[in-house]
């Protein structure tokens, strides 16, 4: 089948080059569309509003920080962040430890179950939040978490379970059966299979879910505006505030929150790439 | 099914092959029970209770949330059939899955497949098309509001080009409103998307590719012939995510729009928070809410079935 | 992810955890009083606020007084939400506005009526101020407590420039507008045509042609046959068709209509004393003479109009705030001693709800010493009357009022048919 292709195709072997010419010309392109609103944002931080307006894209007459300072000090940016940081720190771990025992055995264990509790999940996509934000508040006052970050550790977790469990479990399907095996062999119990066979060879996947809750969680407000208060706020909460009063708006100090916010974002994400890489190749010498 | 498909634990090999079949089932459903209970009680605890009050609420006229509910059956429902902007919100929530949708996946699925080719500068490809996902709201909304405003980056630019009779008031031209939406979550979309195709897709062993080149295959081929419908279930749970964060989203419609002007950005979100949150008709919300809970089934329902026929190909 | 560095972050978030618990959390002690307002850092008001708050903590010790800041919109979604578990603070400053007008009949706040005369400051407040939190049978809400003007800012250079004075009625207008766009400048008016801002112009220039009892009847009630509110509604969009408001208009939001009248180059805008100490603002302040929107032929008023209100923000007292009445009964008398409103109103242009306020007119803002004096009259701002409902509906109609092409038998159904629809 690969030569007869390769016969129809023929114009595209060569073609590799020209798809990847291709590939590079759009990618440049689009990575420009994305660098521009970027850069955007990072010369606004500098400038006051009517040159943010006007002139949107000239670089800054000077190079002022005192917008940093400002959001610093208006709504202490660095604390939401740190608190930011916790909170998405503890739920994904929790998150982890939920999901991938239920992922794996949803997906590896044959059951008539496995097909049920998965509907079960995939429904939890479907719910607003709206619509569970007055009973989570009642639950949370009730149980004495009010307005403590540990109420959105323990909360988060239930909101990404749905997405985890089907990203996780998709991934794990897929993986050739030898693989409990060779555990078999070795005479592991279950617990043992999960954690040394498939917890590594699952890293892209795992990476995968933990970049996206990472976002949900670090981009969630209603829940964070409604069981925090203002000792403890989140980044969004902090950013939000940046715009509070009424109906002025300084475009700078909201770029300048932004850029700081941003920071443990980047830092996080350089840093799981990392991981990427040693975990992938930890998973092709094994073969 | 054959033995090497079931969890054989190695003490139970005396037993007779009846009693070995039974006493494993049950053995795979205790471990099943344990390793799934804790996630599955977390998740009923948080959501289906929750969920269940969304239904509840759907049959309720409720003004504020202070005030008294009174239950008026399926009233709200049978709104909907009375109700113009439900119609319209449907239409327009319409278009948006749609455009958004066909401009998003196709992309995506070539640019992650193009990342996985691990060419030179892939790393700071997959980075820098990450980063509309990381972007806070607040500064989205700052970026395309700069953008698309009247004297903004997107008409200067046409003016640069010489294309100044191509200026519109973006956000508030009726016939541009939503495009210029849509636009933003293609934008991001191309971009987020990408990378998690990026990952599914680097998971694939590189011998798969090499065999195909060595017999003459270009990327285009094994794109589309290798790697495809390897990705097909993968695809349909992308799909799946974008449809659902469309559907539900109201971000922007909220930042940028308000709905307008008139009723072009108006979506069956949008729709659901306006009524929450600004017209406070928490009955009437959760009806909506019902009804993306129903259509949301339903599409997760076909796309399965789509890519679970098209996987057997 | 191997053992230790699990390990690790499990510790660390441990201590993070414990130190966030020692730094959250409300210190008990003395009668606690929690304010929820939106007067932070970054509020003109700031400064005045928060040294009236620590004067007030340093003369009662026996009072623990708590303020939080929060963004103004959330503010009430977190009253609603807090009161039904019983978590709420005992004071709420947020805009006499919409919702909050349910507030008593659903237990979110107490009516003060009976805390006035008791704590005998009755007399004291502008019955002005008072009736904009009152409802219709008698209960006031709140203590009002912000008051501001909206007028219209002239840029008198720019209208100099082609040889017009302030346009007083709406043919002055159209006149000016065709002569600055003869002269090659843009429409004089600059408004917020996408967000709410520009829609409380439209409602400006529709109140000019009608009564205050007519206004609450149409924006209000939703009777859109009423003739002055059809001849307002033509008056718009006669303006907007003769080139008054600036192109694009519909396209403008809220920060981009400030910075162009900042640039000097627009000759009208509509903003709020909020804005009277703006950045933007700064370099055409010296040009700005502040009056009320133009008039129509045969409008029922003598003079250009503009909005003055108090429903901006009033001081709302909460079941757990009537819980501690005795302490929330010090705050709010000495809150409203007319030397802190003083305070308020020199620093930040704020206008006082109380009467006989010792204000050192040196230290006004000169913009908004302007207001003081300004020849025109006040029409009723429709935030007390108009429903929440058809807030957001009302929104959308404005928007698409101000795009051209646009007509004003479209915008009368689609006001007609958004009242209807909430009945």
């Amino acid at each position: 089948m690969q030569t007869r292709v390769a016969r129809v195709f023929k114009i595209f072997t060569k073609g590799s080059d020209l798809f990847v010419i291709g590939g590079y010309i759009f990618s440049i392109i689009y990575a420009a569309l994305i660098i521009i609103p970027l850069y955007f944002i990072i010369v606004s931080a500098f400038k006051n509003n009517s040159q943010i307006i006007l002139t949107p894209l000239a670089l800054p007459s000077r190079l002022d920080f005192s917008k940093f300072f400002e959001a610093q000090k208006n709504v202490n940016v660095l604390r939401a962040g740190l608190i930011s940081i916790v909170i998405t720190t503890g739920a994904e771990l929790l998150t982890l430890l939920l999901a991938f025992p239920a992922a794996y055995a949803v997906a590896r264990i044959q059951t008539r179950l496995s097909t049920l509790v998965e509907t079960i999940f995939s429904l939890g996509f479907l719910i607003p939040g709206l619509a569970i934000l007055m009973p989570i508040y009642m639950m949370t006052a009730k149980a004495g978490l009010l307005y403590h970050p540990i109420a959105l550790v323990i909360l988060y977790p239930a909101f990404n379970l749905p997405l985890t469990m089907i990203l996780l479990s998709g991934f794990m399907r897929k993986l050739p059966r030898e693989l409990e095996e060779s555990a078999v062999m070795d005479g592991g119990n279950v617990l043992q299979i999960i954690y040394y066979i498939f917890f590594p060879i699952c890293m892209p996947g795992i990476i995968t879910v933990l970049v996206l809750n990472f976002i949900n969680i670090w981009n969630e407000y209603l829940f964070a505006l409604i069981l925090m208060d203002s000792n403890n706020r989140t980044i969004q909460l902090a950013l939000a505030l940046l715009r509070a009063n009424q109906r002025s708006i300084d475009y700078g100090l909201i770029a300048a929150g932004v850029l700081i916010s941003m920071i443990p974002v980047y830092i996080v994400f350089v840093f799981f790439q990392e991981r990427i890489m040693s975990g992938m190749l930890a998973g092709a010498i094994k073969e | 099914m054959t033995t090497s498909e079931k969890l054989i634990p190695l003490k139970e090999k005396t037993f007779s092959n009846e009693e070995y079949g039974r006493r494993n089932a049950r053995r795979r459903r205790v471990s099943f029970f344990f390793l799934v209970a804790p996630a599955l009680v977390w998740f009923l605890a948080f959501m289906l209770w929750p969920l269940l009050n969304m239904f509840y609420i759907s049959t309720m006229r409720w003004d504020g949330l202070n005030l008294p509910k009174k239950f008026i059956f399926l009233d709200n429902f049978i709104k909907f059939f009375h109700d113009p902007k439900i119609a319209i919100a449907l239409h327009n929530t319409g278009t948006y899955l749609l455009v958004g949708i066909i401009g998003v996946i196709p992309l995506a699925f070539m640019l992650g497949f193009f990342l996985s080719l691990r060419k030179p500068g892939y790393r700071v490809l997959r980075t820098i098309f990450f980063t509309p996902a990381m972007l806070s709201v607040a500064a989205l909304a700052m970026i395309f509001l700069g953008l698309y405003r009247p004297d903004g980056m997107l008409n200067s630019f046409l003016n640069v080009l010489g294309l100044s009779s191509l200026n519109q008031v973006w956000l508030m031209n009726k016939s541009t409103a939503l495009f210029s939406l849509i636009a933003i979550d293609i934008w991001g979309g191309i971009g987020f998307n990408s990378v998690l195709f990026f990952a599914a897709l680097a998971s694939l062993p590189e011998e798969l590719y090499e065999a195909a080149m060595l017999d003459g295959a270009g990327y285009w081929t094994i794109m589309w012939k290798i790697a495809f419908p390897l990705m097909i279930d993968f695809i349909g749970v992308v799909t799946i995510l974008q449809f659902l964060s469309i559907l539900s989203g109201a971000a922007y419609m909220i930042l940028l729009t308000g709905g307008g002007p008139g009723t072009a950005t108006f979506t069956l979100g949008y729709y659901l928070y306006d009524q929450a949150f600004l017209s406070h008709r928490l009955g009437y919300s959760q009806a909506m809410g019902v009804l993306i809970f129903f259509i949301g089934i339903v599409v997760i329902v076909l796309i399965r079935r789509i890519t679970s026929r098209l996987s057997r190909y | 992810m191997n053992k230790k560095i699990f390990s690790i972050t499990i510790a660390m978030l441990m201590i993070a955890s414990l130190l966030l618990t020692a730094c959250g959390g409300k210190p008990s002690g003395p009668v606690t009083v929690t304010i929820w307002h939106n007067w932070g850092p970054d509020d003109a008001k700031y400064t005045a606020f928060k040294s009236i708050l620590d004067d007030f903590r340093a003369a009662n010790p026996d009072i623990n007084l708590v303020d939080e800041v929060y963004v103004d919109s959330d503010i009430p979604l977190k009253v609603e939400t807090a009161v039904t578990a019983n978590q709420e603070p005992e004071l709420v400053f947020t805009g006499g506005i919409g919702n909050a007008f349910t507030w008593v009949d659903s237990g979110v706040a107490v009516a003060v009526n009976d805390y006035l005369t008791e704590w005998g400051l009755a007399d004291k407040f502008l019955d002005s101020a008072i009736s904009q939190y009152s409802t219709a049978d008698g209960t006031i809400i709140a203590f009002p407590i912000e008051g501001f003007s909206w007028p219209i800012w002239y840029n008198t250079k720019v209208l100099e420039s082609v040889g017009l004075g302030i346009p007083k009625t709406t043919d002055e207008l159209i006149a000016a507008a065709q002569a600055l766009r003869a002269a090659g400048k843009d429409g004089p008016v600059v408004a917020s045509g996408a967000d709410g801002m520009g829609g409380k112009l439209f409602e400006l220039i529709l109140q000019s042609a009608m009564t205050d009892a007519e206004a609450k009847a149409s924006l209000g009630g939703g009777d859109w046959t009423i003739p002055n509110a059809i001849k307002g509604v033509e008056t718009f969009v006669a303006l907007r068709d003769a080139g008054v408001f600036v192109d694009g208009v519909e396209g403008i939001d809220y920060g981009g209509a400030e910075a162009r009248f900042g640039t000097g180059e627009v000759a009208m805008c509509h903003y709020g004393a909020w804005a009277f100490a703006d950045d933007a603002m700064k370099p055409v302040a010296a040009d700005v003479q502040l009056g009320g929107f133009p008039i129509p032929a045969g409008s029922p008023h003598q003079l250009p109009v503009y909005f003055k209100a108090f429903s901006a923000k009033g001081i709302f007292i909460t079941p757990n705030g009537q819980a501690k009445i005795d302490a929330v009964e010090k705050f709010i008398k000495f809150i409203f001693q007319p030397e802190m409103i003083a305070r308020l109103v020199e620093s930040a242009g704020m206008n006082p709800s109380i009467k006989d306020v010792p204000v050192d007119e040196s230290k006004l803002n000169p913009l908004f010493a302007q207001t003081l004096t300004m020849e025109a009259e006040v029409v009723f701002i429709s935030d007390t009357y108009m429903p929440g409902a058809v807030t957001t509906d009302f929104g959308r109609i404005t928007q698409e009022a101000f795009a051209p092409g646009t007509t004003a038998e479209k915008i009368l159904a689609d006001l007609a048919a958004a009242y209807a629809a909430i009945k």
